[in-house]
């Protein structure tokens, strides 16, 4: 005969059970807070909401696609006159400004380098990127995959130092940063490798590039 | 022999120093507000610091900012590089000596009031300039303020981690897009708070988002979360960006919702749960052995 009891046993344990996971694993509320302010949700891009007022800060969405969140917006105005100059200068130094990488063979990888030092005082540091890059003759293909590989035919730029922007090997166009800090600079040097490499079906024949480089505080 | 060697390291040492090309250009950045149809000049100063006299070429680019904040240079990229215009092509200026770069601005008439970045550049001109392959130029940027009444607006576009449900916080980053929507550029700062499901602050942090944000431009960039105790109670969490932005100090923000359990706390929900089945099968058990009869 089965007694009733064992279902109280059970349903006794259970309770303990449950009022101890209750404890530990609370069960939450997406839902607004008590008070009178809400907040929004923001796990996707998009748009929703309201107004929400009070505490420290005035909020208003604004339908649009792409934009979660976007203040009411404030105008004020510019008058003429006004001119500042912040104070501090630039200096650059290239140690090198023939880069030659001689002939080109499908068994290696030729590269040549070349040194940049920068000092500044501005607070906001420098950046130093590609302005230009201009070929003449039939230029060579771009990098691909982050490095120059042996019998392919590919061209691209490495920079090295504690500035250097990226660790790989980039295709060689302008806006394409090559060093930055966002602090002075005191003679911060970035060495600059220009790298080829050749496959059997490369047109044979002199080539050349001619690359400008900028350097400027940041903003 | 010694003094032959010596004669070619002295000559090699020389030889690299005469290859140096440096340059210093100041200031680093200057400011004018100029009414539409008006113009002024603006300076900048180049100083040859090589040992041989230079020349330099002067010349205006446009400058514009990337995704991440830092500035991109070229030519035609910004409608104020025709407003400004060089007064000199080259400058030739002896060792260690400076001279002043003029520049000539115009607004044109009916411009509308916003700020607008150009870069005011020095190069040098190099002897034997079809070997010289690789060139730099120094820039000075010049913020051109249109006057007028400006709007500064700021999108947040962007603010979201990877995944919805964490184990741990460590190193957690969030994605943040921003866009400037106003015709001026935004400085910007950011606080990151982080509050539990009781509505209570458990971590706090300043983020950096990078410099001002130029107008029109867009800024991705990744923050991290601030410390985080990995005991704090499980449930579900809100990350609170916090941005004080523009010269009227305007604030936004916004929040993304996750889920976190720590792994001690599922170890520990575990075991309890654990003790709990036990428990249970152990008095079911112990219940229908008191039950089964003896069998004689």
């Amino acid at each position: 005969m089965i007694d009733g009891s064992i279902f109280k046993n059970i349903n006794k344990t259970i309770r303990i059970g449950l009022i101890a996971l209750v404890l530990i694993l609370p069960i939450s509320v997406l839902a607004a807070m008590s008070s009178t302010n809400y907040y929004i949700y923001a796990d996707s891009v998009e748009t929703g909401g309201g107004l929400s007022s009070g505490g420290l800060y005035d909020l208003e969405d604004t339908l649009g696609e792409g934009v979660i969140s976007q203040a009411s917006g404030a105008t004020y105005n510019i008058n003429a006159g006004y001119q500042a100059m912040v104070l501090g200068s630039l200096s650059m130094n290239i140690n090198d400004n023939s880069i030659d990488l001689g002939d080109l063979n499908v068994s290696t990888i030729i590269s040549a380098s070349t040194t940049v030092t920068v000092t500044t005082d501005a607070q906001t540091g420098y950046t130093m990127s590609i302005q230009n890059a201009v070929w003449t003759g039939n230029p060579l293909a771009d990098v691909v995959g982050g490095s120059v590989d042996i019998g392919q035919e590919e061209y691209g730029i490495a920079v090295s130092g504690s500035d250097a922007f990226f660790g790989d090997d980039r295709v060689v166009t302008s806006t394409q940063i090559l060093a930055t800090k966002n602090s002075p600079a005191t003679g911060s040097q970035t060495v600059v490798t220009f790298k080829a490499a050749i496959s059997p079906s490369t047109i044979s024949g002199s080539r050349s590039q001619a690359v400008t480089i900028g350097v400027s505080a940041n903003f | 022999m010694k003094k032959i060697i010596f004669f070619i390291i002295c000559l090699l040492f020389t030889g690299s120093f005469l290859e140096v090309r440096a340059f210093t250009v100041s200031p680093v950045k200057q400011i004018v507000t100029l009414e539409q149809g008006t113009g002024r000049n603006v300076k900048i100063k180049i100083r040859n610091t090589e040992r041989n006299t230079a020349k330099y070429k002067i010349s205006v680019v446009g400058v514009k900012q990337d995704d991440q904040g830092y500035p991109v240079y070229g030519t035609n990229i910004e409608e104020a590089e025709k407003w400004v215009r060089s007064e000199q092509e080259v400058l030739e200026i002896g060792p260690g000596k400076e001279i002043e770069a003029s520049f000539k601005i115009n607004i044109p008439k009916g411009t509308y009031p916003g700020s607008h970045y150009v870069g005011l550049s020095a190069e040098p001109m190099l002897l034997g300039d079809e070997n010289k392959n690789f060139i730099g130029k120094l820039i000075s940027l010049l913020l051109i303020e249109v006057s007028g009444t400006v709007n500064e607006t700021l999108s947040i576009t962007k603010w979201s981690g990877e995944k919805s449900f964490y184990l741990s916080l460590e190193k957690l980053k969030l994605n943040v897009g921003l866009k400037n929507d106003g015709n001026t550029e935004l400085p910007i700062k950011g606080k990151i708070r982080l509050y539990n499901w009781l509505d209570k602050k458990t971590a706090e942090g300043d983020v950096f988002l990078g410099n001002t944000i130029l107008p029109q431009a867009q800024r991705t960039t990744e923050v991290l979360l601030p410390d985080f105790n990995n005991w704090q109670l499980p449930g579900i969490y809100r990350a609170q960006l916090d941005l004080v932005y523009g010269r009227t100090g305007q604030k936004i923000s916004v929040q993304y919702a996750f889920w976190y359990i720590s792994i001690y706390w599922l170890i520990a929900i575990g075991l309890i749960l654990s003790i709990v089945i036990w428990t249970l099968i152990k008095k079911i058990k112990n219940k229908r052995e008191e039950e089964t009869p003896f069998k004689i």
